[in-house]
């Protein structure tokens, strides 16, 4: 595939998915306005270098991956905002809606949020998201279940992830 | 019990309010980009300096069926490359045929070459010519009936599209090189390199192990070479990625087999070819490293490299 036509393809994919990609922002830093920035960074990244990808299959797993490190990378920046946020100042956060359940997310560190996000809320492969994070599928998959655990989540049989 | 708290969990952040101003942001992070891209392109044209790499674009998986020529090699071998006297043999394409299959969105369109090798005399050479086509027959065969494969699980109704074509990419004093590019594109799907090499000498077919000089360390000197490329690479650009120190030691890069893919580029150097999800994250694809001569110049038998 030559390098527009690829270009074309990221372009489609995010406005396919800018919505999914806003949403998983949104549980890093639980703002609009910073979820906002994150999405506009990661779409601008996506597109300058979309001649990285190579391989047509790869490119929603690409831009989550986008997502997820332009997420962290904003964090860590602002780390001392969070910080303050974490001592119970929680007027950053918008209160439009009770996010009680996805507040419960906040016990989780960053690599196990991406990967409970993913797994369950946009229901991706683990192996797609070992490439997500970079990390193999074993790994994700201790993590998943070390993400569970502290959220305190027994899954049932059937359940994407239920092992026995 | 059940426990609905993770179906509660994704209906809330299904619902996750998305602004208004969302769209807007969207376009303009791909303006901004789409802009910058125009502005580097512009000033590249201006300043001439263009850079064409034969580097297998997104989704291109690269095939390479190599006939090794070792014409008068007995006596050759030991003796420096300036003495390497003119080739006995001679390889060519003399003709293809063509495989076109389309149910719905499910297309296939494979190019099968056909090879001649011709001794000294000019005579063909029918035993390695019916080795070389054999081989390329049945890696073709395996894409046909592949596909085949997935139209009747699919009922048709599937999306696929695989295109082979191929190109003679090398042909020197030693080495013939005919280099297969698959295209294959479907919802998700793993690729793969193929590539044979056939000595001519033996009429056997060769693996890496096979270009190199007998009881040498090859395979550790080829290794730590790619490991020293993986992490400047990594070091170099954060898009770039690697198993070679995640957390699970075992799935990490450790070293080359002595029938790892390889192929010989342009530039007369060894390239090693991993395929996707050997050592990277499936976004990389397939990945290659070429392997600077000088450190494997004394191991390797002559001709082959540069």
């Amino acid at each position: 595939m030559n390098v527009e036509t690829l270009q074309k393809k990221v372009e489609e994919q995010i406005l396919d998915s800018y919505e999914d990609m806003y949403r998983l922002a949104y549980t890093y830093v639980r703002n609009e306005e910073d979820a906002l920035d994150i999405v506009q960074e990661s779409v601008y990244k996506a597109i300058k270098n979309s001649d990285r990808v190579r391989q047509e299959a790869f490119i929603k797993t690409w831009i989550w991956r986008i997502v997820v490190n332009t997420a962290v990378d904003f964090i860590r920046k602002n780390r001392k905002e969070f910080a303050v946020d974490e001592v119970y100042e929680t007027g950053k956060e918008d209160t439009y809606k009770d996010f009680d359940t996805i507040q419960a997310l906040n016990v989780l560190d960053e690599k196990e949020r991406a990967v409970i996000v993913l797994r369950f809320f946009e229901d991706q492969k683990l192996k797609d998201i070992a490439g997500i994070l970079n990390e193999n599928t074993n790994t994700v998959k201790t993590i998943l279940y070390r993400g569970l655990k502290k959220l305190k989540i027994e899954l049932t049989e059937g359940e994407p992830g239920y092992e026995g | 019990m059940k426990d609905n708290r993770l179906e509660d969990m994704k209906v809330d952040y299904k619902t996750i309010k998305i602004p208004e101003e969302l769209r807007q942001r969207v376009d303009m992070g791909i303006e901004q980009a789409k802009k910058e891209k125009e502005e580097e392109k512009g000033m590249r044209q201006k300043s001439k300096v263009l850079v064409f790499t034969k580097r297998a674009a997104g989704g291109v998986v690269a095939a390479l069926l190599a006939i090794t020529i070792m014409a008068n090699s007995g006596a050759s071998i030991a003796h420096a490359m300036e003495q390497i006297p003119v080739i006995g043999a001679i390889a060519k394409i003399v003709t293809f045929r063509e495989y076109e299959n389309s149910v719905n969105d499910m297309e296939a369109k494979i190019k099968i070459p056909e090879v001649s090798i011709e001794n000294e005399d000019g005579t063909v050479n029918q035993e390695n010519t019916e080795k070389i086509n054999k081989s390329i027959q049945e890696y073709t065969d395996e894409i046909i009936a592949r596909f085949e494969a997935d139209v009747k699980a699919s009922g048709g109704e599937g999306y696929q599209e695989v295109d082979l074509d191929y190109s003679v990419i090398t042909d020197n004093d030693r080495l013939f090189s005919i280099r297969f590019d698959e295209l294959l594109v479907m919802a998700s799907g793993t690729q793969n390199v193929k590539i044979y090499h056939i000595d001519k000498k033996t009429g056997e077919m060769i693996n890496l192990k096979g270009i190199f000089k007998e009881n040498t360390d090859f395979i550790n000197v080829i290794s730590d070479n790619i490991k020293e490329q993986m992490k400047e690479q990594m070091a170099a650009d954060e898009m770039v990625m690697y198993w070679l120190d995640s957390e699970t030691p075992e799935w990490n890069f450790k070293s080359i087999t002595e029938d790892r893919t390889f192929y010989i580029n342009e530039a007369g150097k060894l390239v090693i070819v991993f395929d996707e999800y050997e050592v990277a994250p499936g976004y990389m694809g397939s990945v290659e490293f070429e392997i600077p001569t000088e450190i494997v110049k004394d191991l390797v038998q002559e001709g082959f490299l540069q």
